[in-house]
């Protein structure tokens, strides 16, 4: 799938998370690639569906949580063996084993923001308007509703021949959405 | 129908295979007569719509407990305002006894908090779904518990305008905080623990944030909690990031919080008194905060099932599995007071004999010492028995008994190990004064109060996990043996091989 997410196009309102699951299956065996789906819970096998690559956030929080331990260690050890030594018990200046602790802390807190920011960064959140917001009824979505969407850049995209995929699969409905 | 195999022929009446509905939900009772836990669905799969609603409680009783702890919160800000002006002296605590209530309240909140993180983080590592229903719900008490336990340590510096020398900031003086004493560790500590909660929280909330936009009656609902929402659409990208981004916070709020409580330990075990230094110190407070904060979790699930009317997604099972869980880490304290009284015998050490031999059997505060170790010990043994697991009188008696044991722990620790340190002409008894005993009750106040607007504006049962669990129940359940409603439509019996598939939910006793 190239496209990122969905801006306007058609979708359509199903009623469980298996309907949804087989229309997207369908409409994938027809042809369509640029298909986004909204869904109250996570529904277990839509990514291979939708042929979605796993999320890369994992990465950036494995990242920046080792610089986050790093530039703890550096700070505890700049003030206590650089910029100010001071003999505290016999501890030498770098004292290793008493660096840990914080060390650990800076790691979690690095990558704790990390995962929340890739999260909102991956997402493109916040968002607070979105065309699908201007869809009457589209609120179901966040609670007992499913939603498909064809999106109008799948380059198979036909406003009629889509509307009319999306209505043999027997939806509540088939709604436009955005500014096609 | 094959013969059952011998194992399973007395959960049959009269060993026979049994057919139908009737008979198998017979079969399902153990040796107290009532059903096996794990035979019961984890949660109601069709449960009613108010349970996956935004709360939004309009009740008088809401507002009559609001106010009370509002009034009870107000006189702890009062007192600590008060302990600010007039000086940390309007407190008991003295030389030798430097270290008294507010610490130990201080330990005793932390350890609530850990539940919560130990609840949301270890167990969704961990595969659990039961924590679907309640995570929200502990998640929520540790991050009121923290509020209140960091007061404490703040409120202790004794010149507390002088707090932010705690951090690490480039002054003229060319001072920096001293990292090699523990105390900089604990800020570090409290500090990431408070945000991590925060964060894991806040990022959990997400998807039921939408749902209560969505939801909301009025404008100024669905402004503020879409706001709050960031503009989550639910869409197949937004979820798969979700996921990741929460299995990351889980993994990373696990040994954090594992860390948090061993700090907290440090800051006596690196100490060279009697009573302190040990090295079991870490694990022995990990564990003693997660029975608490357990007992903790029992404490407010009762009440708020009931009010909230949730028996349909925070069942039988979860009410099992905490008791359960309270007595493993009640358990695993026995262990840890058995491991510090002999290994202070055993090191031959006069002093250490002294503290844990003589003074806490038999000195001033033994009756402390006696109180908690009797509530530790004894009182989750009752979880033995399944029948108690159940009882809804028997889960609150016996976590307020260990709630209040494990104040009387850290009181033990902290100040009786104090009050009879190496020196005997500079022992001191503490005695707490009545600031003491505003501050330490009056925190209650703070926290129930946060507790009751979190229940008022805040999702209290993670509807998204919830949703899912039951989809999952539906897909996988009617085989997997999580529903017995389900196997006794289809008329299917234990005799049935076990069906395959992912079993989350512990497997039918008939089947295992």
């Amino acid at each position: 799938m190239t496209r990122d997410e969905f801006r306007g196009g058609v979708i359509a309102e199903f009623d469980s998370a298996d309907e949804l699951l087989g229309a997207v299956h369908q409409l994938r065996a027809q042809g369509y690639s640029a298909l986004d789906t909204s869904a109250p819970f996570d529904v277990p096998g839509l990514d291979e569906a939708l042929d979605l690559k796993p999320s890369r956030i994992p990465w950036a929080v494995f990242a920046v949580a080792l610089l986050g331990a790093l530039f703890s260690y550096w700070v505890e050890w700049y003030t206590s063996a650089v910029s100010y030594p001071l003999n505290a018990g016999g501890r030498p200046p770098n004292a290793v084993p008493a660096f840990i602790m914080i060390t650990f802390e800076g790691l979690v807190l690095a990558g704790g923001f990390a995962a929340l920011f890739g999260f909102m960064w991956a997402n493109r959140l916040p968002r607070l308007w979105h065309p699908l917001f201007e869809v009457d009824g589209f609120g179901s979505a966040s609670s007992d509703r499913f939603w498909v969407g064809i999106d109008a850049r799948d380059p198979q995209f036909q406003p009629g021949d889509s509307t009319e995929a999306l209505r043999a699969l027997g939806p509540r409905r088939v709604v436009w959405v955005g500014e096609g | 129908m094959t013969t059952l195999p011998l194992g399973q022929q007395t959960l049959g009446q009269s060993g026979t295979a049994v057919r139908s509905g009737a008979a198998h939900v017979s079969s399902a009772r153990d040796h107290d007569g009532l059903a096996t836990v794990l035979e019961l669905p984890l949660i109601e799969p069709d449960f009613s719509d108010h349970v996956v609603s935004p709360p939004w409680v309009q009740s008088r009783n809401w507002w009559i407990l609001l106010v009370v702890s509002g009034a009870v919160a107000l006189v702890f800000l009062s007192l600590v305002g008060y302990s600010v002006v007039a000086g940390i002296g309007v407190w008991g605590s003295q030389i030798p006894v430097a270290w008294a209530f507010p610490i130990v309240s201080f330990v005793w909140w932390i350890g609530i908090g850990h539940a919560g993180t130990f609840i949301s983080a270890f167990l969704i590592l961990l595969n659990q779904r039961w924590r679907g229903s309640i995570n929200r719900l502990a998640e929520a008490m540790t991050l009121f518990a923290l509020v209140n336990a960091g007061i404490f340590p703040l409120l202790h510096l004794g010149r507390q305008w002088y707090a932010f020398w705690l951090i690490p900031y480039p002054a003229t003086t060319d001072v920096w905080p001293q990292f090699k004493s523990t105390l900089p560790w604990d800020v570090a500590a409290i500090s990431t623990y408070f945000t991590i909660s925060v964060l894991f929280w806040y990022l959990g909330l997400i998807p039921d944030l939408a749902t209560a936009r969505d939801r909301s009656p009025g404008l100024l609902r669905r402004r503020v909690y879409g706001l709050f929402a960031l503009g989550w659409r639910g869409t197949a990208r937004q979820w798969r990031h979700h996921r990741a981004a929460y299995i990351m916070l889980a993994g990373l709020a696990t040994p954090l919080v594992i860390s948090v409580h061993s700090t907290v330990s440090l800051d006596f075990a690196i100490a060279q008194l009697p009573g302190w230094h040990s090295t079991i110190f870490p694990p022995y407070f990990v564990v003693g905060a997660i029975y608490s904060g357990l007992a903790m979790v029992i404490v407010l699930t009762l009440p708020v099932r009931r009010w909230l009317r949730l028996e349909q997604v925070i069942t039988d099972r979860h009410l099992d599995g905490l008791a359960k869980l309270m007595l493993v880490t009640g358990l695993m304290l026995l262990y840890s007071y058995a491991i510090e009284q002999f290994i202070a015998w055993y090191s031959a050490d006069q002093f250490e004999r002294y503290q844990y031999l003589t003074a806490r059997l038999s000195g001033p505060y033994a009756p402390v010492f006696w109180a908690m170790t009797i509530g530790n010990l004894l009182s989750p043994q009752l979880f033995w028995s399944a029948r108690m697991r159940r009882s809804k009188p028997a889960l609150i008696i016996v976590s307020l008994i260990v709630l209040v044991s494990m104040w009387a722990e850290r009181f033990v620790i902290i100040v009786a190990s104090l009050n009879r340190g190496f020196l005997p002409s500079s022992w001191k008894l503490f005695i707490p004064t009545w600031v003491d005993w505003g501050i330490l009750g009056g925190s209650f106040g703070l926290f129930l109060f946060l507790f009751l607007l979190f229940l008022r504006f805040v999702p209290t049962v993670a509807m998204s996990e919830v949703r899912r669990l039951a989809y999952d129940m539906e897909t996988e359940g009617d085989a997997a043996g999580s529903s017995a409603r389900a196997r006794t439509a289809t008329g299917a019996s234990h005799a049935l091989p076990a069906p395959a598939g992912p079993d989350a939910y512990g497997p039918a006793r008939g089947e295992a």
